[in-house]
Order: C-alpha cells, then structure tokens, then sequence
C-alpha cells in the first residue's frame, strides 16, 4: 500500500486484484446464500479504498483500515438491496444469478488484459479504452475522434471481437469479462 | 450500479492511482487544529471585547475548572472527530463514549454548583435571557468547527454525520471557552442555559448538514461511477 501511495501502478495494480479476492470472500462469507451483487460489492470497496488510499497510515496495521471500509460499503450495499428487494415484483421464475468465478477459476491475469489491449489498432483501442477504462461516452467519443456514433459503435463491437478471441473466451459480448 | 469489468475496474483504478500525500496521524493533525482554533478563539474573543477582569479570574478556581473541562471537551471532541475520519482508527461507540464522560464531566461541574444554592430549579427558571451569548458561542466557535470539518472532508469519514457533529461540537466548545473571556456572568446558571446548552444545540442542528458538505465527491469514486 506504500508503494501504492508513491504512485506505483503496479504494486498499486497488484494490491487490488489481491484486495478483490480478499473482498469477494469476505461478501461471499457473510451472504451465505449466493447473490448477484458479489461483484458490485467488490468493485465499490475497491473504489472506496482508491478514494481513501491517502488515509492509510504506513505505521498502522493493514487489515483494520483495509476491512473497515470494507465492511462499510458491504453494509452499504446490503442496506440497499435490501430496499431494491422491497420494491420489486414478486415473479414466479427468479432469473438465474450472475455466477461468480469458483475457488477454481484461474485469479484475473490484469497484465495479459492490458498486453491485448495493447496489440488492438489504435483506433480500436482507443475506443476500448475510451469506453471501458476512461468511462467516455460514445457521444463524447465520437465528437473527439471525429466519427459517428454508428461508427463508434461498430468499431468498439470489432475491438470486444478480437480482445476476445485474444483472451481465450474470457471477454463476452459488449467487453464484459466472465464473472460479471 | 452499472455492473463494470473487475479487471477493467482494478486498470482504471491502478491507472488513476496517483501518488498521494499519506495524511498524517489523528493526534498530529490535532494538535494543529488546536493552535489554529485557539489562536482563532481568542483573536475573534479579543474582537468582541475581553472582559474588564479577566486577569482577576485567572486566579479562580470555578473559572479555571470551567475552561479546563471545556477543553477536554474541545480535545476529546476534536480527536474523535479525526479519528472518525480514518477508516479503522476508531470505533464510533469509543468515541461516543469518550465524548459523552468528556461532557457529563464539563456538566457536572455547574450542576454541583447550582445543587449547592439549594434551589436549583428556581435558580434555572430565574436566568435572565441573554441571546447574545449563545450567539457568541456560535461566533467564536464558528471558524474552529469549519476549520475542523474541512479538516475532515479532506480525510475519508465512514461515517461523515457523526464526525461532523463531533466537529461542531469541539468548535462550539472551544467557543463557549472564548465566550468565557467575554462574558461577564459567571452564575453557573446561566453557564448552563446560555453558554454550554446551545453548545448541544449546535451540534445536533449540525447532524442535519447536507452529505456533499461533509465528503469529498471524486471523478471515481464511491459515488462516481
């Protein structure tokens, strides 16, 4: 986390996909039955540590910073299920939950996501990158790059295409990894 | 929210992941709270108009006992409050508790004194109003607890009402400390209604700031996505 501070993108890379499988069990442990949210829970106690990362104090254990804000948003996001849950309709056939990856799955392999995003044309990964790491509007996109909408549009489906054959299956329609 | 790619999520993170300036420890950023509060407290203290016999009461024992205690308060208060700001630094029930022996003792102080006129009702019921002090208290204390909410919104407070409060409380506190030099009346009495209550006042009128107030909104964070 130290290194993290100092702005290394590695460790700091590193130290978040450790930190999501330690949170994904955490959820995992305290919802006993399976939930769709596993990996919103996750994603929002790895944001939450982003934003609270200056907070951490070097001379302090880990684990009590690490798992309070954990515990936290977990609350957070139970709290707000539940309420969602209140709200809906009930229906006869649940629809199967998003299955998240078992114990056996192999843990995410971030540097080989980043090197095939590497080896797409630059118009395609641009607009890959645009869409998936730096959260751009296809509007926006569209507007700064000078094409249409269509058109950026069917260049992302084409980058989702070949990331996917790049990965080996692990990228789904619409660039979302398994998992999700 | 909008279900993201965890992989993409941890890039996008790590990518953004600056370097950051750690903040320092609570009792450290404490300790420079209270020189800027107390230097505030008593520069806008000196500004409204020092009591004539002030030097006078340096020398007595209720005066010194009823500043001492509010500024355990102001400590015990301020150092909650940045501890809240630190995720895992301190359990909210601790500082609940600490904070609450912190003013049961500030309270008991005139309580007793007012026990011993015999008539303690009567005397409460007798306090003649007088606006202006609470109203110092707030003017007073108004510059420490901004300072120290500011303090917080720079940390990362899991529970930012809380903290707030207790921040409000502390600059109140230290403002009843100031309105001290200024006022007067020392009857415990009218410590009681019109220096130490609205100090409760404040704080629980603070509970009701609004969130975006008291936490920092980041491009991706807890809320950004």
């Amino acid at each position: 986390m130290r290194r993290a501070q100092q702005g290394e993108e590695r460790a700091y890379a590193e130290l978040l996909v450790l930190l999501a499988a330690r949170a994904r069990s955490y959820v995992r442990l305290r919802t006993r039955a399976p939930v769709a949210w596993v990996d919103d829970a996750v994603q929002e106690a790895l944001m939450a540590i982003h934003d609270a990362r200056h907070t951490y104090d070097a001379h302090r254990p880990f684990g009590p910073w690490f798992y309070a804000i954990l515990h936290h948003r977990f609350v957070d996001i139970v709290r707000r299920e539940t309420r969602v849950r209140q709200r809906e309709v009930a229906v006869d056939v649940w629809p199967e939950p998003a299955p998240g990856p078992t114990p056996e799955e192999p843990p995410i392999d971030l540097d080989l996501v980043m090197r095939a995003l590497a080896t797409l044309p630059p118009r395609q990964r641009e607009i890959v990158e645009g869409l998936k790491l730096r959260d751009e509007s296809v509007r926006d996109l569209a507007a700064r790059l000078g094409m249409s909408i269509g058109a950026v549009k069917v260049t992302a489906h084409r980058g989702y295409r070949a990331l996917r054959r790049l990965l080996g299956g692990q990228v789904r329609e619409g660039g979302e990894l398994h998992g999700d | 929210m909008e279900t993201d790619n965890l992989a993409l999520t941890i890039a996008r993170l790590a990518r953004s992941g600056t370097p950051v300036t750690p903040l320092a420890p609570p009792l450290i950023r404490l300790a420079r709270w209270l020189l800027a509060a107390i230097a505030s407290s008593l520069a806008v203290a000196g500004l409204i108009g020092v009591r004539t016999d002030v030097v006078a009461q340096l020398a007595d024992p209720w005066f010194l006992a009823r500043a001492g205690l509010a500024l355990v308060v102001v400590t015990m208060t301020g150092l909650a409050a940045l501890r809240l700001g630190v995720p895992g630094a301190g359990r909210s029930l601790e500082a609940r508790l600490a904070v609450a022996a912190g003013l049961a003792a500030w309270g008991l102080v005139p309580l007793a004194m007012l026990m011993a006129t015999g008539a303690p009702i009567r005397a409460l019921l007798d306090v003649e109003p007088h606006v202006v002090c609470a109203l110092r208290t707030l003017t007073i204390g108004l510059a420490p607890a901004a300072l120290l909410v500011m303090m917080l919104r720079r940390a990362s407070p899991l529970q930012p009402r809380q903290a707030a409060g207790f921040a409000v409380l502390a600059g109140a506190a230290l403002g009843v400390v100031g309105t001290q030099f200024v006022c007067p009346d020392d009857s415990a009495a009218h410590h009681l209604v019109w220096h130490a209550a609205p100090v409760l006042i404040f704080a629980a009128l603070s509970l009701t700031l609004p969130r975006p107030l008291l936490v920092r909104q980041f491009a991706q964070g807890t809320q950004g996505k």
